[in-house]
């Protein structure tokens, strides 16, 4: 009978430490205290391949905070780019969010519930961009950097063709059939079968068509922005212009990303559009600097208009509400913001910085400024816009798929739009 | 030794504690998980307030009746799975010959079977630059025999069977080695019995291996419904749905419309649907297959 007492007391023990083990693997783990005077760990996220090189290696962000506040630790964890919005998503749900991580722009919007706000900071009020990009009335995000659009082009293929850095939208043409009446080189590479690349033109040449940063937000007051003479119908006019040229090579939806830049820098290609982010990529993928030029994508039509350039700001950093250490975070962004730990990061991972009063230099991208008189469009989309753009799952970037394939009519896909775009609205 | 009770009461204990942590594990990770996502394809939730709408059965409306391209990302699977199902012949036939048939059928076995167990994303990948319009394998063979380009994955018509192209080469491995399996696990005085009967090789395979092997061929069936309609990796790796959404899946569009869109809510509703219409494809397929007796 004690043996079946043993047994039976046993087998409930050894059930019950294991279902607690498993509960516990399940439950919240907490990052630190955040009692004031006591240890803390701040944990930070972030997708940026250069920016996590430089914090963790370069220099070393969290041994530059502790001089100063020698409580707080810094944890940085890098998270893949092509998975860092889903994974931000899944750990909101798990309340395993980060103290301090950056919102890319696009998901701005869908954050506003989430964060706490930063209006009272003094990094808010000493940054360019921040209060133009409220979510919900509330700065819940601190812009780190701006990034300009350009066209890297290879100078040696420039000067084989006796080419000069067009100024307007049919000299831009004009570029790109002279090398491709050439048949050595691809004029303009875009890897279109992964879609986002054709975004300088299909996404940002609308807004730079109406010299407007968040023309995208006015369209969500209006019916039908797709009609033939407005901004977003008379830039697709353009851009078809240039898919029906033929200049991105025979088969521009047969290639990636991967394939395009590998072959700008091996110069089978002329030129390519990308933001200020490709030079690092360049340079890490072996490039050679001085066979490389950018200019401004010219979307204008005559050398009298305003040449408009976009300007995207990126990188917001916030804190979650659900953070236990949210003085301790606001702490970090005020000393991140302020202090020359940034001049000297935003410096060296050639980033346009956001903070008043910080010089910006560099000069492999003044080149592109020489000579037009740039007038930059600052990009944002609000809530208003993400709402229809959900609802008719509207892909600018397909758009420009369908656009290279060349099977379906301008006037056709923008009717389409139009009906969709009116029904998303309606709904 | 024990009395009645004590030997029922053993019984109960060992059973409880047996079957306890994995109804835990099934509760926890199938059951709960479950019921949310039914719960949650009534809501509006966006992935991220901390609050959503119960919407009643607006999700599910908006699927059936008023989502052209969720109707042209199912056409898309059907290929996948027409694709998969042509194959099963040829499938059972390689099976037949890798059963001791052929030399060398172990090394072939493993040939075959290798596929199957490489990463996925490593295979789409693999396939990305066979395709690729811009030095690619395929093309350039075309080309050394004068032949024109084929756009692989950039031409609406062709996309869908170049991928599953890469699904058969992925999959086949895993549906021939269960065959084989079946095959070797039928004693072969069956076959003997026939020869003396002087069954000829198709009436033996036809009459006796294929009714004798039923059960494997319904597994790999219903294999093949949920993995045609269920496929993501390769679409999403080779052409991310592209171009233009002419090779999105089901599944593809329902992680998209997750996370591109933000719309939790329908796309807890597009993974219930899913699981209703693979349900209904298994239960037709399974009446057709036992119709003859």
């Amino acid at each position: 009978m004690k043996k079946s007492l043993l047994k039976k007391l046993s087998l409930v023990l050894t059930s019950t430490i294991l279902f607690s083990t498993v509960a516990v693997g399940c439950s919240n783990s907490k990052s630190a205290t955040a009692d004031s005077g006591k240890k803390v760990t701040l944990k930070l996220a972030l997708w940026g391949e250069g920016d996590y090189k430089y914090l963790t290696e370069t220099n070393n962000l969290a041994e530059a905070y502790k001089k100063d506040h020698p409580n707080v630790t810094i944890q940085i964890e890098h998270i893949a780019p092509k998975e860092y919005d889903n994974t931000m998503k899944i750990r909101n749900t798990a309340n395993q969010l980060p103290d301090v991580f950056p919102i890319r722009q696009a998901q701005l919007s869908l954050y506003g519930d989430v964060m706490v706000p930063l209006n009272d900071l003094k990094a808010t009020q000493n940054n360019i961009y921040a209060k133009q990009t409220m979510i919900k009335g509330n700065v819940i995000g601190i812009p780190q950097a701006a990034f300009n659009e350009f066209v890297f082009y290879n100078k040696n293929i420039f000067k084989e063709y006796n080419l000069e850095v067009p100024k307007t939208w049919d000299e831009f043409l004009k570029v790109c059939q002279t090398i491709k009446d050439g048949k050595k080189y691809t004029p303009l590479l875009i890897g279109g079968k992964d879609g986002w690349p054709d975004y300088p033109f299909n996404e940002y040449m609308p807004m730079l068509e109406a010299g407007d940063g968040q023309y995208y937000n006015k369209m969500a007051a209006k019916d039908d922005p797709f009609t033939k003479g407005q901004p977003f119908y008379n830039a697709y006019e353009k851009i078809q212009k240039l898919y029906d040229a033929k200049v991105c090579g025979d088969d521009p939806l047969g290639y990636g990303w991967d394939q395009e830049r590998a072959m700008f820098v091996a110069g089978k290609g002329a030129m390519m559009a990308a933001g200020s982010w490709y030079k690092d990529d360049y340079d890490q993928n072996g490039g050679k600097d001085d066979n490389l030029g950018a200019f401004l994508l010219p979307t204008r039509n005559t050398t009298s208009d305003p040449f408009y350039t976009t300007a995207m700001t990126e990188f917001f950093w916030g804190i979650p509400k659900t953070s236990k250490n949210q003085k301790e975070a606001k702490e970090f962004l005020e000393w991140f913001f302020s202090s020359d730990y940034y001049a000297k990061f935003v410096g060296t991972l050639k980033q346009r910085p956001t903070v008043k009063g910080v010089n910006y230099d560099d000069k492999f991208f003044d080149q592109a400024f020489k000579g037009v008189d740039a007038k930059p469009i600052t990009i944002f989309y609000d809530e208003n816009f993400n709402k229809i753009m959900n609802a008719m799952k509207f892909d600018v970037k397909g758009i420009g798929q369908q656009q290279m394939a060349g099977k379906t009519s301008l006037d056709s896909i923008m009717n389409d739009l139009n009906a969709q775009w009116k029904k998303a609205r309606g709904n | 030794m024990f009395k009645n009770g004590d030997v029922k009461m053993q019984k109960n204990i060992i059973l409880v504690t047996f079957l306890f942590i994995p109804t835990i594990l099934i509760l926890m990770f199938m059951i709960y998980p479950l019921i949310k996502l039914i719960g949650l394809s009534f809501t509006n939730w966006d992935g991220l307030s901390p609050t959503y709408k119960y919407v009643g059965f607006k999700n599910f409306k908006k699927i059936i009746f008023d989502s052209p391209e969720v109707w042209a990302a199912l056409k898309n699977n059907g290929v996948y799975f027409v694709g998969h199902i042509l194959f099963i012949p040829i499938e059972l036939f390689i099976a037949f010959l890798l059963d001791n048939r052929v030399r060398c059928c172990k090394l072939f076995k493993t040939i075959t079977f290798l596929p199957y167990i490489i990463n996925g994303v490593a295979v789409a990948c693999m396939f990305s630059f066979l395709y690729s319009s811009q030095d690619g394998v395929l093309n350039s063979v075309l080309q050394f025999f004068n032949l024109g380009k084929i756009g692989w994955l950039s031409d609406p018509n062709i996309v869908n069977y170049s991928l599953t192209a890469v699904s058969l080469w992925r999959f086949s491995g895993i549906h021939i080695i269960l065959f084989l399996a079946a095959f070797q696990s039928l004693p072969p005085d069956m076959t003997e019995a026939a020869v003396i009967d002087g069954a000829n090789s198709f009436q033996q395979f036809y009459r006796i291996v294929l009714p004798n092997i039923k059960p494997v061929v319904e597994i790999v069936l219903f294999l093949n419904v949920r993995g045609a309609l269920q496929v993501f990796d390769i679409p999403y790796v080779m052409t991310a749905g592209g171009p233009n959404h002419a090779s999105e899946t089901f599944t593809v569009q329902t992680i998209n419309t997750a996370f591109q869109y933000a719309d939790f809510g329908r796309a807890c509703a597009m993974a219930v649907v899913l699981m209703i219409i693979i349900i209904i494809f298994s239960v037709i397929q399974q009446k057709l297959f036992n119709l003859k007796g």
